[in-house]
């Protein structure tokens, strides 16, 4: 259809035009002979107690309304009515700031620096989703969360991602997740804050790369679902643990199954499993063989996880500043470079020896030792988990939502033509 | 049952609502493209434009500089500034205000096209074959694979990264090049630390007075007698192509100087061996230079100013305001002009080196300058402006046991840089507003010695603050730079004085008049001191209490140059021919 194929025509016109708040402070302030003083420069106030407290009643009961929406209503249309609310109060009247995603950053830096305490707020942000994900599934992803309604939003025409390449790219997520939690537990960086792909939207304001890689998902989240709640979000994986030990799930079907098939096109995110008795089985003792090995193998891939995270710990070390600076630093006093930096500049003006420097950046990149070894052992470990899981059998009589992955939106509910009261078959058309 | 194609049977109302919908969907698709296109044009012209930086605005600055009591040029300045100010401001609110204007666009098509789509959408018609599911078993293949590719990356990662071990290795242990750790008369802080330039190998001899400019050789090997018209100990002696009082510089087995005339300006590279002539180059068609350059006094010329090498490049100055740099093969490598330099006598400034900065005192009667290029591509990394009044010194780089320091004597102050941003880490008004200043500084164990031909040479203990420590005021340097240890300092005077004094105190330990004056500087190679007067003798003498004459060497030349003192050999540059003299 001609009009779908506008849409990313028009968000890439989008692209440019955006930048407005990313332009720098370019002139220099103007010297004023006449006495008047420019006024001091002052930080946004922040938001305010009661303020704060209205955000969490409507997380909360942005929560609940969805997990109404998806487990009891059932209705798609709701959970979009929802979904398109919470993008215009959580992404842009509260520019998308603190949100769940983020708020793993902040959790990771309280823990791991006693100088830093998370407010009682932020925790309640990181923790409500995921207290609903234990009850309900991710109801959080289905219509709260103002990035995957911006994705949603713009997915027009689906196509299927071929399963080998979802689960190759299903790695990402942990490896983000780790990165962030690493980055930010040794204060070098909040990571997932500085790639959010979407808050530069929500602001109107923004570097030009943060509208690129915004823009550039949005692109392909018109033909991919929701392409960085699947493939990159670091919470996500988070959520997809609870979600799978959930006591309640949205169902396709609301009472059993009749296998008509007409669900199986319905999911664009690819977490619809099929019934299994028409899948070939193997033989049972292949399957346990397979499991005893592969639980042999999992300390081995943690191990060898955790080495390759010993390799890179020098590189990821350089996401923490004082590790640049530092090398900068010696580089130049070693001549082996000349261009100085702001930073560089700075730093030789501030007349701080270098040897506090370097002692300073030699203890960071300890710290990025251990914590990229636990990195990599992370890592093996969701490789392994996944190579178990997906070695155990599991039998299923319907079409059922793959808890981990299915973000709850509902869009599989209108094609299931059973109705509630038991025995009923709604006809179609 | 389920219709293949459900169009002939909706109702009218929900074709027409299809209709409107798709209507409503290009025409906000349509307006949105017509705005993205303004604002990218608009996002493009704000950010291609320097409005501050344009050639008026410069010109006016210029103009208010050179005039500062022009009230109505300071007026144009303003309203010049006001206008680019507003003109950049206006364009942001118009694309802040045209990015709200998109997104209420983006949000009406989104909305009407899938409205469009949903009337229009057909139910899924399960096939009558259900799709192969994939085997758990390649996707078991898959997940390892995600796994091996974290693996690989990173790996691919550790490989392609900067080494690690650059943190991990202690810091390099203070230079001996330039002192040790400060003592005597300066107050000295803590000894810590520091990242100090490794020393420059004894073969060579880089820049003017030798490694850090400071007239001090690295070793002790030197020869001590020689007889230039008898040619003994003379290696070779080989003309020079074209005249200049600059020095010349060595590394390895090439000897390195420049030679001018108003026409032309030349590099020279001569072998160490045998004295040839192994490549010449003109600096001609710099950018920005002027055809015509600026008048000098004869005996200045415009080959004044001493080379630099860093062994890997020569690095060359001219009194034209050009500076070159070639490979030591003799390719260029980059060059560039200064500016054409405003000064009565001719630049004479000599280059200076520390590691990663090629060093230019860039004074002249506009004011005073101190810059450093990147020695591989000519690019300014720093230009740090100086409270002084035109001068000749050449920077000397010495370890002041904390740091390394940029000093550079001058009328009033003398200064010390940070050599990494050329920030004046402490200054000191030595000379007021009498004398002009050619000698360049010495250092030595925390002391700083710096003056010039009838005002005075000052010892300076290093800041900061500087202070102070004493005075003297007789046989005073005009041209020829002093050389100091730790207990002597030796000056040499243009009328033919030598004197040595007790570097702590200022005491008068010797003093010897000589027949002819002094342009040379004085090299300190060892115990002792070599210094060649404007007739080509060389005065050798031991640095001791007494004066004692070791040596009185002949050149048979006159000699305005210092000459270079690597390992084993001194090259001196006549007025019309360089020698090589060894054992």
């Amino acid at each position: 259809m001609p009009l779908r194929r506008l849409l990313p025509a028009g968000l890439a016109l989008l692209l440019p035009v955006l930048p407005a708040g990313a332009q720098q402070a370019r002139f220099p302030q103007p010297e004023f002979e006449s006495g008047y003083r420019l006024p001091e420069v002052t930080q946004p106030s922040p938001r305010s107690p009661a303020m704060e407290l209205v955000d969490l009643g409507a997380l909360a009961a942005a929560l609940g309304l969805s997990a109404w929406f998806a487990l009891r209503l059932r209705s798609r249309r709701a959970i979009f009515l929802l979904m398109t609310a919470a993008l215009l109060y959580f992404g842009f009247w509260r520019e998308g700031c603190v949100c769940a995603v983020g708020s793993i950053q902040n959790i990771a830096l309280a823990l791991f620096s006693p100088d830093y305490t998370v407010p009682i707020s932020v925790i309640a942000v990181f923790l409500l989703p995921l207290l609903f994900a234990l009850f309900f599934g991710r109801v959080f992803c289905a219509a709260v969360c103002p990035l995957g309604a911006a994705q949603d939003l713009v997915l027009l025409r689906p196509v299927r991602v071929p399963p080998l390449l979802a689960r190759v790219l299903s790695i990402l997520p942990p490896l983000y997740l780790g990165l962030a939690v690493l980055a930010a537990a040794a204060g070098a960086d909040f990571l997932i804050c500085r790639y959010d792909p979407f808050v530069g939207f929500f602001r109107l304001g923004a570097g030009l790369e943060m509208f690129l890689w915004g823009a550039a998902l949005l692109l392909v989240g018109t033909v991919v679902g929701r392409p960085y709640c699947r493939f990159l979000c670091p919470y996500g994986v988070l959520l997809g643990w609870m979600s799978r030990l959930s006591r309640r799930h949205l169902t396709v079907t609301p009472t059993v199954c009749t296998v008509c098939r007409l669900c199986e096109d319905s999911c664009p995110f690819g977490a619809l499993l099929r019934p299994t008795p028409g899948q070939p089985s193997e033989g049972r003792r292949a399957g346990v063989r397979r499991l005893a090995l592969l639980l042999g193998l999992l300390p081995l891939l943690v191990a060898a996880g955790a080495g390759a995270g010993l390799l890179v710990h020098a590189p990821l070390s350089r996401l923490h500043a004082t590790v640049r600076l530092a090398e900068q630093v010696l580089l130049e006093r070693t001549g082996k470079l000349a261009e100085t930096t702001l930073e560089s500049r700075t730093f030789h003006e501030s007349d701080r020896p270098v040897e506090d420097l370097l002692r300073r950046a030699r203890d960071l990149r300890g710290r990025f030792r251990t914590g990229s070894a636990l990195l990599g052992a992370f890592l093996g470990l969701t490789v392994g988990g996944a190579l178990l899981r997906l070695s155990v059998r599991r039998r299923r009589t319907g079409y059922e939502p793959d808890r981990g992955a299915c973000l709850s939106c509902g869009r599989c509910i209108p094609f299931c033509p059973v109705e509630r009261n038991p025995g009923a078959v709604r006809t179609a058309g | 049952m389920i219709e293949p194609d459900r169009r002939k049977y909706r109702s009218a109302a929900a074709q027409a609502a299809a209709r409107a919908a798709a209507a409503a969907a290009w025409v906000s698709g349509l307006f949105g493209v017509v705005l993205a296109a303004l604002l990218v044009l608009n996002h493009v012209q704000v950010a291609a434009s320097a409005p501050l930086q344009d050639e008026t605005l410069a010109a006016l600055r210029k103009a208010v500089q050179a005039n500062p009591g022009d009230a109505a040029l300071r007026e144009r300045i303003r309203a010049y500034d006001l206008l680019a100010r507003r003109a950049f401001f206006t364009a942001r609110s118009q694309i802040r205000t045209g990015g709200f204007l998109l997104l209420a666009a983006v949000a009406i098509f989104l909305a009407s096209a899938k409205t469009a789509a949903e009337l229009r959408r057909r139910h899924y018609l399960p096939p009558k074959c259900p799709g192969g599911e994939t085997p758990p078993s390649s996707l078991r293949r898959a997940a390892a694979a995600g796994g091996g590719l974290l693996a690989a990356a990173a790996l691919l990662l550790s490989l392609a990264s900067p080494p690690a071990d650059l943190l991990s290795s202690p810091p390099p242990p203070p230079s001996s090049t330039a002192g040790a750790a400060p003592a005597g008369g300066g107050e000295p802080g803590p000894a810590q630390p520091f990242c100090a330039p490794e020393p420059v190998p004894d073969h060579a001899w880089p820049q003017f007075r030798g490694p850090g400019g400071n007239g001090t050789a690295v070793h002790a090997e030197a020869p001590l007698r020689w007889d230039g018209p008898k040619g003994e100990h003379i290696l070779w002696k080989t003309p020079v192509p074209r005249p200049g009082p600059s020095s010349p510089v060595v590394w390895e087995n090439r000897v390195f100087l420049t030679g001018a005339d108003k026409e032309t300006c030349e590099v020279f590279c001569f072998d160490a061996g045998s004295g040839a002539l192994l490549w010449r180059k003109e600096i001609r068609d710099v950018p920005g230079a002027p055809e015509r350059p600026p008048e000098v006094m004869e005996s200045t010329g415009y080959a004044a100013p001493t080379p630099a090498t860093d062994g890997k490049r020569v690095f060359a100055l001219f009194g034209t305001g050009n500076v070159a740099a070639f490979t030591l093969d003799g390719a260029p490598v980059w060059a560039r002009h200064l500016g054409v330099p405003k000064n009565p006598y001719g630049h004479a400034s000599s280059l200076a080196l520390f590691p990663g900065r090629l060093l230019v005192q860039y004074d002249d009667e506009k004011g005073g300058r101190l810059l450093a290029l990147d020695p591989a591509t000519g690019k300014i990394l720093w230009d740090q402006a100086r409270p002084v009044k035109v001068s000749w010194a050449t920077p000397v780089v010495a370890n002041t046991g904390s740091r390394m320091e940029v000093l550079l004597n001058s009328k009033p102050l003398l200064t010390s840089h940070d050599p990494m941003t050329g920030r004046i880490l402490w200054s000191l008004d030595h000379l007021g507003d009498e004398g002009e200043v050619a000698p360049s500084a010495a250092y030595a164990s925390g002391r700083v010695f710096a003056g010039t031909e009838n005002v005075s040479m000052a010892a300076v203990a290093v800041g900061p603050p500087p202070r102070l420590l004493w005075k003297f005021e007789d046989d005073l340097p005009d041209v020829s730079s002093p050389a100091a240890t730790e207990r002597f300092l030796v000056m040499a005077s243009g009328g033919g004085v030598i004197t040595g004094l007790e570097a702590a105190t200022g005491k008068v330990l010797w003093r010897r008049e000589l027949e002819e004056g002094f342009h040379a500087s004085p090299v300190i190679v060892g115990d002792r001191a070599y210094l060649t007067d404007r007739k080509g003798v060389t005065f050798v003498f031991r640095l001791a209490d007494r004066w004692e004459e070791l040596a009185r060497n002949p050149l048979g030349e006159k000699v305005s140059a210092t000459p270079a003192f690597p390992r084993g050999r001194i090259y001196v540059r006549g007025e019309k021919h360089l020698y090589a003299i060894g054992p």
